[in-house]
């Protein structure tokens, strides 16, 4: 092997530290059971203010009440929404929809509150997903307890 | 509370990678460059704030002790900041604080991060490592499982409703603000990119989320750079030129709580800058700055925070880049090192670099880039994400 100069940067690799984890999600438990179990979603109202937060939460930020769990359809409207070309890495439901893909703030019907997700455009082309586009979600076979196991697709 | 003023700077060029020094000698780096700035000794400073932003990314928790004795520093207290990418002005607020308070007569405030160590050894690629080590820098719950690391498509979530409700920035305005900053890198010798980029470069540019194109993308850097504080009394005696803090304020923005009322504003930099402004009495901020830094993380970042700074209405900010006033011979400079799309980018430093741009335009120490001072006022603000979190501080030349 050739030798470098003692004076140019000496780069090696250092992988002996790859963080992985085995969490709880605690009080949002009931949320994601629900996805894995029967492919709903859950919102959560807050029994002082009736303010129906999405995503839920376990506690009402403004009266620091307990939430309920509620049904809500999964149905909503984009409230805006930019095309992603970008891949980034790692993120399982990107690979899965493919790009480009859609992020979306989305108003679920019966929320108070916007959610920021995912949507698969039917084709290529731009614009086909915009402001005030129904959307409606799409549950994933393989689902583990995370956001990404489901997306959203054009309502029709 | 005591005046507090910034008596000494020292900086170092942006590099995308700083393959030649470790975190510690680029410390030591830009502390020889404040200390030789201000005219002072190690031994006359007393307290230290470090603005580092990410432990993972420099792989090294617990950076500050390695540090403190790197530099010499072993016996001074010394606290670390860390806010995302706002951390910076969330430093710069804390120490200010410390010798407002007299808790410190001379607080040093070093800015340091290593942004592109990550790698991805499967994809053989920086960026991939990076994008993946970012993400976590996410709501894990509800966001990083459906986006990816990409800080553009956060700040596009807010870029687009914004244009929807308000009407503006344009492409076209978007890719002039870029081009601004790009010419005026080329007059700071410090930048990262030395580039010509054209507004056809900016348009033709890769789409990373619509209408944001890669050319209106910060960069990603590795940098360091250090700030010197020190009260009225010694700040007298150290300099003749202080550049005296006058106002600072941090906010944050309900980043999970959007709805129909904050959709497609950046709230945090709103609040910050109406406390800065009050603390420093400024009414019309306009007329009353000789030059801002902003966060252009993305163009669109920048274009809406002249709006939310109010330096015009909401919908007016691409009018500001028609009309020339934001470019570095115009009233009202902004981003005249360069910003973080042409000179660098990586949280925790990039913001106080900004800092150290107003302190050097406004001692008129900014060579082929010296901005005419005339109020003798600069703004810093600096975000993280969508101003889910703001800092603003607002200098002023004694």
């Amino acid at each position: 092997m050739e030798s470098k100069p003692r004076q140019a940067p000496f780069e090696l690799p250092f992988t002996d530290w790859k963080p992985e984890y085995l969490y709880s999600l605690g009080e949002l438990s009931p949320f994601f059971r629900e996805i894995v179990d029967n492919q709903r979603l859950l919102a959560s109202r807050c029994p002082g203010c009736g303010k129906v937060w999405m995503p839920p939460r376990g506690d009402c930020p403004d009266c620091y009440e307990t939430t309920e769990w509620v049904p809500i359809s999964g149905e909503g409207r984009v409230v805006s929404c930019t095309y992603c070309y970008f891949p980034g890495a790692n993120v399982d439901l990107i690979a899965h929809i493919g790009l480009p893909y859609v992020f979306a703030v989305i108003e679920l019907d019966g929320a108070d509150t916007y959610m920021f997700h995912a949507v698969k455009p039917p084709s290529q082309k731009m614009n086909e997903v915009r402001s005030g586009t129904r959307v409606k979600p799409v549950f994933r076979e393989k689902r583990t307890g995370t956001i990404g196991d489901f997306y959203f697709v054009p309502a029709d | 509370m005591r005046k507090v003023a910034v008596v000494g700077i020292g900086t170092a060029p942006w590099q995308m990678r700083n393959s030649a020094q470790s975190f510690r000698a680029m410390a030591m780096e830009v502390v020889k460059g404040a200390l030789a700035h201000a005219g002072l000794g190690k031994g006359d400073i007393d307290n230290v704030v470090y603005s580092i932003y990410c432990e993972v990314m420099m792989k090294q928790q617990n950076p500050t002790i390695l540090l403190q004795d790197y530099l010499g520093f072993q016996g001074l207290p010394d606290v670390r900041i860390e806010a995302g990418a706002a951390t910076e002005g969330y430093a710069l607020d804390a120490a200010y604080a410390q010798v407002a308070s007299g808790q410190s007569d001379i607080t040093l405030v070093l800015a340091l991060q290593k942004g592109n160590d990550f790698y991805d050894f499967e994809t053989r690629s920086r960026g991939d490592g990076l994008r993946s080590g970012f993400a976590v820098s996410m709501d894990t719950t509800w966001f990083r499982p459906v986006m990816p690391g990409v800080p553009a498509l956060i700040t596009a979530a807010c870029l687009v409703p914004h244009i929807e409700r308000y009407g503006g920035p344009t492409i076209g305005q978007l890719a002039r603000a870029s081009v601004k900053n790009y010419e005026n890198a080329f007059n700071n010798p410090e930048a990262q990119l030395h580039m010509k980029v054209t507004e056809d470069d900016v348009l033709n540019s890769r789409i990373i989320a619509w209408p944001t194109t890669t050319r209106m993308c910060c960069l990603y850097s590795d940098a360091a750079c250090a700030m010197i504080f020190a009260s009225e009394e010694k700040a007298r005696e150290i300099t003749d030129r202080p550049v005296w803090i006058t106002g600072t304020a941090t906010s944050t923005h309900a980043f999970q709580r959007a709805t129909a009322d904050n959709i497609g504003r950046m709230l945090g930099t709103r609040i910050a800058a109406q406390r800065a402004y009050a603390m420093a009495g400024i009414r019309r901020p306009r007329d009353e700055l000789d030059l801002v830094q902003v966060h252009d993380l993305i163009t669109g970042a920048e274009v809406m925070a002249y709006e939310e700074l109010g330096l015009c209405e909401l919908g007016e900010g691409g009018r500001l880049v028609d009309e020339g006033v934001v470019f570095r011979d115009g009233a009202l400079p902004v981003n005249t090192d360069g910003g973080r799309i042409a000179c660098g980018h990586v949280g925790g430093v990039s913001g106080a670099y900004a800092a150290c741009e107003i302190v050097r335009q406004l001692r008129e120490e900014a060579g082929d880039r010296q901005i005419r001072v005339r109020t003798g006022r600069g703004l810093m603000q600096c975000i993280e994400g969508h101003a889910s979190m703001t800092a603003v501080t607002i200098f002023e030349r004694g």
